[in-house]
């Protein structure tokens, strides 16, 4: 599995900073170019590189790291997302883009990528402490997971369960999926998961 | 706002012990009666006090902490629950979706008991550790509450918090509360909230 993130912000870098941490390979790329963020990237160890748009959006798996009204560009940036998993690691705020009619953000990301499996995830902590380390007091910080494939959520659930967090998969977007909207009530909670 | 606890076995001495701890007065009653309560309420300390069920039927919240099935004799001995909050702690081991005829067991119960704002929660975790003190290393263990009712919720996830858990509303049964049900993914998690 190839995976990639795109936005070099608070959580991109935090995202890389897991990643490195794991020993897991990961490219990741802004809209401002690779040279833009090669000192940043440099300091995470050889595991992260940084890399063009275009080449990271060719990996098997796509973070989206980005403000949720720079979606739409990424997602125009390919024909089709066939095959490709999408991670929707973004929060939605009333004021990014038209309204959702009430619709959850991620059905309105999924709709942007035609063919991708999209699962949310990685959109829940703050940046510092999504970046700081996951095993606490012999437990690890609980990463929520949702998506409408139940494949994909596992696969991502394994590697956020890499990245060393405790992954739950709360089912589809319409089922666990709304709890982790913007201000929904698993966002922003520091859970730490011990054995029961 | 009275409190009572329907059912003295594990999870329902489990919660008492929560009550006295916190020193929140509570009655207890089970189908034996006030007597076979004594020594247990006796041990918990002055704020758990034994009832017969008719009696602890009075209170405004009443914690429902027998097996599923018995559910039904509890909501008959009251003609009346409109205005009392219903806490469903039970889980539904070996009770089969035809019996629940494809319903969230909370809505099963709902229907048992016409008026009461019923809520989940407590249900969650194994008697064991439900019964463990909820202040762990700097956190509090999370318990998650879900109800149709929004007032209701938010009036036991106060309890909830009184009690030691970090509580977290899920909101309406067909949004969260599906995951505190039986086999849901945030049933049996140990989760310690922090900060």
């Amino acid at each position: 599995m190839t995976y990639a993130i795109i936005g070099a912000g608070h959580l991109g870098m935090a995202i890389a900073h897991r990643f490195a941490r794991s020993g897991i390979a990961v490219s990741i790329a802004n809209s401002r170019g690779p040279d833009s963020i090669s000192d940043l990237v440099k300091a995470l160890g050889p595991t992260v590189s940084a890399t063009s748009l275009l080449g990271a959006l060719s990996a098997e798996t796509v973070i989206l790291a980005i403000p949720f009204a720079a979606h739409p560009t990424i997602a125009l940036s390919r024909d089709h997302w066939e095959g490709t998993t999408v991670i929707d690691a973004m929060n939605f705020r009333e004021t990014s883009l038209a309204p959702l009619d009430g619709r959850q953000s991620s059905d309105f990301v999924a709709r942007s990528f035609p063919g991708a499996k999209l699962v949310k995830t990685f959109n829940q902590l703050p940046a510092a402490l999504f970046g700081s380390e996951p095993a606490q007091d012999g437990g690890r910080r609980v990463m929520f997971v949702a998506g409408n494939h139940h494949e994909a959520n596992a696969e991502v659930a394994a590697l956020v369960e890499s990245l060393g967090f405790s992954a739950v998969v709360l089912g589809s977007i319409c089922e666990g999926g709304r709890l982790l909207r913007f201000r929904g009530p698993l966002v922003l909670q520091n859970l730490i998961k011990h054995d029961a | 706002m009275t409190y009572a606890i329907i059912g003295s076995g594990n999870v329902g001495a489990a919660l008492a012990g929560h009550f006295a701890r916190c020193g929140i007065p509570v009655a207890v009653a089970n189908s034996r009666g006030p007597d076979a309560i004594a020594e247990v309420a006796k041990a918990l300390g002055p704020s758990v006090t034994p009832l017969t069920l008719e009696d602890a039927l009075l209170a405004d919240v009443v914690i429902l902490a027998v097996p599923f099935r018995a559910h039904t004799t509890v909501a008959r001995a009251l003609s009346n629950w409109s205005g009392k909050i219903v806490v469903d702690a039970m889980n539904t081991y070996g009770v089969s979706q035809e019996e629940l005829k494809g319903q969230a067991s909370t809505d099963v119960v709902a229907s048992a008991f016409p008026g009461a704002k019923v809520v989940k929660t407590l249900n969650q975790l194994p008697a064991k550790l439900l019964a463990q003190d909820p202040a762990v290393n700097g956190g509090r263990r999370v318990m998650f509450v879900s109800s149709n009712d929004e007032a209701a919720e938010t009036s036991v996830g106060k309890l909830v918090a009184d009690l030691g858990f970090a509580p977290i509303l899920l909101g309406k049964v067909s949004e969260g509360g599906r995951l505190i049900g039986m086999g849901g993914a945030l049933i049996l998690q140990n989760l310690i909230k922090h900060g």
